[in-house]
């Protein structure tokens, strides 16, 4: 069968990597167009010391990554909007967790393979248990995002004149963060902390460029995102080498294509 | 292009067939040590595939690709290390459930044996070997009955070519008893233990181990072990380095105290009790003063 759909783990990693790309796509167009890429990187890495210190509680990683990257999204809803002083204080915020996560890996007395397989994930170890969270997960994140997105759409391109015509600009953000966790959550153990930019950054970056209007460019992303997902799977089974490797070259392929066609392609791309 | 894949589909079909009569039984094993083992047990009534092979490889911080994945998928056996030292091999059988498919976990069916800070190198313990390869019997027995008493044969060989190991360990403990012995890695502990040897500066081992840093105060107290000979036995994993790991084995090789280095698993096609011999002999070697 094509794509080695006849093993279990292959399905998995195609399901839940779909999952996680049709979930990253729009949110990470959203992280472009509200300029948090930063933040969505510190969420990952704050995901990864949540991971590291649930297993050193014998936990399931899901709950340290849960319960630190929606703590901290808290944490750095609240720190105030303008980008100069929202820049420092996710890398305080960065900084403490990271720090918390070198302390986690010191306190093992075993071993710390676990904890140091978040950092590049294990996209051809996913259980069914991980596949059924990371789908529900991601679909309750896009049903909120939907709910939210005309809103959202408008407090993200121009926050006066949303704020001018009554949305709760502040409480979108917060909300916002919410989701961003959530889908880093489920993206770090599959894609991995370090990668998490493959599928959240990469597919919207080239999006961009190419799509006219803002509905256009959340389909393109989705559409990359998963041609993205599956194309890497596809190499690193038919090929060899780490998918996740693959998944991130391409997405940097592409990125570079659509930043060197698109202006040539449509030269009064909507920015 | 769809007919070839069906012909593709059918030439598998038959082969895999075929199989369930002929083929010897599919093993995967995490580590070559335990691919050794499957080996001297099943002889050539097992197909044995060692993942971790390759002594360039950390085992610690292996990532399984799709190939991995499908040989664990398609694996009659799986035998493993357990404790974590192999996290990625649960990882992948998780992902392919396959209710018939047998699972040896060495550290699982030695639990007594375990040192209780949860050292993962079990295979430095040759009763944890022993066990692994009776329940390897066990198993392939079961799967492949008209070879049962030949597993049997091949079980007895391999106790009786462990019994020389047991004869160099005595030597040793005659000759050198009852030494502290520090070292990069916990990676030999479960053998010092046979020795009956102390080890010391744990922490910095698992730091090492677990790639973080060791605090200043352990690593003062760990140099300090070798410039005072406070240790009478250096061990460096000769797998793992870092620049703090070649620093402490310079160290003490300044101080005239004995470095032997020590592998994680077993070099491909040396069997398990030539391996532990060989390693026991550089120890030896080492304790001697006979520089190799």
């Amino acid at each position: 069968m094509i794509l080695g759909l006849e093993y279990a783990f292959m399905r998995h990693a195609v399901f839940a990597g779909s999952a996680i790309a049709l979930v990253s796509a729009p949110m990470g167009y959203f992280v472009l167009l509200r300029r948090q890429a930063f933040a969505a990187h510190a969420l990952s890495h704050v995901g990864f010391a949540g991971a590291a210190g649930a297993i050193l509680l014998s936990l399931s990683p899901y709950l340290g990554l849960f319960a630190f990257t929606l703590a901290s999204a808290v944490g750095l809803a609240l720190l105030g909007s303008r980008v100069g002083e929202r820049d420092v204080g996710i890398g305080m915020v960065l900084m403490f967790a990271l720090g918390l996560g070198v302390l986690f890996l010191n306190l093992y007395t075993a071993n710390a393979a676990a904890a140091i397989g978040i950092l590049f994930g294990s996209i051809v170890g996913i259980s069914s248990t991980q596949m059924w969270l990371s789908a529900g997960v991601a679909l309750g994140v896009l049903v909120v995002l939907a709910l939210i997105y005309r809103p959202l759409r408008l407090a993200s391109l121009d926050q006066d004149a949303a704020r001018g015509r009554g949305v709760p600009v502040g409480a979108l953000g917060v909300v916002f963060v919410l989701l961003l966790a959530l889908a880093v959550s489920i993206s770090v153990p599959v894609i991995g902390a370090l990668l998490i930019f493959s599928l959240l950054i990469g597919p919207p970056a080239a999006a961009r460029v190419l799509a006219r209007s803002v509905e256009g460019g959340l389909l393109l992303a989705a559409l990359i995102g998963l041609a993205e997902t599956w194309g890497g799977i596809a190499a690193s089974y038919y090929i060899g080498y780490p998918a996740s490797t693959w998944i991130a070259g391409i997405s940097f392929l592409i990125y570079l294509l659509a930043a060197w066609g698109g202006p040539r392609l449509r030269p009064r791309a909507a920015r | 292009m769809r007919a070839s894949r069906r012909i593709l589909a059918l030439f598998l079909f038959l082969l895999v067939a075929r199989g369930a009569q002929a083929a010897p039984i599919a093993v995967v094993a995490a580590e070559s040590t335990y691919g050794e083992i499957a080996q001297a047990i099943g002889g050539p009534y097992v197909a044995v595939r060692s993942i971790i092979a390759s002594p360039r490889i950390d085992p610690h911080l292996f990532e399984a690709m799709p190939s991995v994945a499908v040989a664990v998928a398609r694996a009659q056996v799986v035998v493993m290390n357990g404790l974590g030292y192999d996290a990625w091999m649960q990882k992948l059988l998780l992902a392919s459930p396959n209710p018939r498919r047998q699972v040896v976990v060495a550290a699982d069916l030695a639990s007594n044996l375990i040192m209780s800070d949860r050292n993962p190198h079990v295979f430095y313990d040759l009763r944890v070997a022993l066990i692994t390869a009776a329940r390897l019997a066990a198993v392939f027995a079961g799967l492949d009955p008209a070879h049962a008493a030949q597993f049997r044969a091949n079980l007895a060989a391999f106790s009786q070519q462990l019994l020389p190991v047991y004869g160099q360990i005595e030597a040793i403990i005659a000759a050198h008893p009852n030494l502290a012995v520090t070292g990069t890695e916990p990676v030999f502990g479960y053998m010092l233990r046979t020795l009956g040897y102390r080890a010391v500066n744990r922490r910095v081992q698992q730091n090492v181990m677990n790639d973080t840093q060791p605090s200043p105060q352990e690593v003062v107290a760990f140099e300090r072990s070798l410039r005072t000979h406070a240790v009478g036995l250096f061990v460096y994993n000769a797998q793992v380095q870092s620049p703090l790991t070649q620093r402490l084995t310079a160290l003490a090789r300044e101080a005239h105290i004995p470095v032997v280095g020590v592998a994680e698993f077993a070099p491909p096609g040396l069997p398990y009790p030539q391996w532990q011999l060989a390693t026991l002999r550089l120890l030896a070697a080492a304790l001697n003063g006979v520089r190799p």
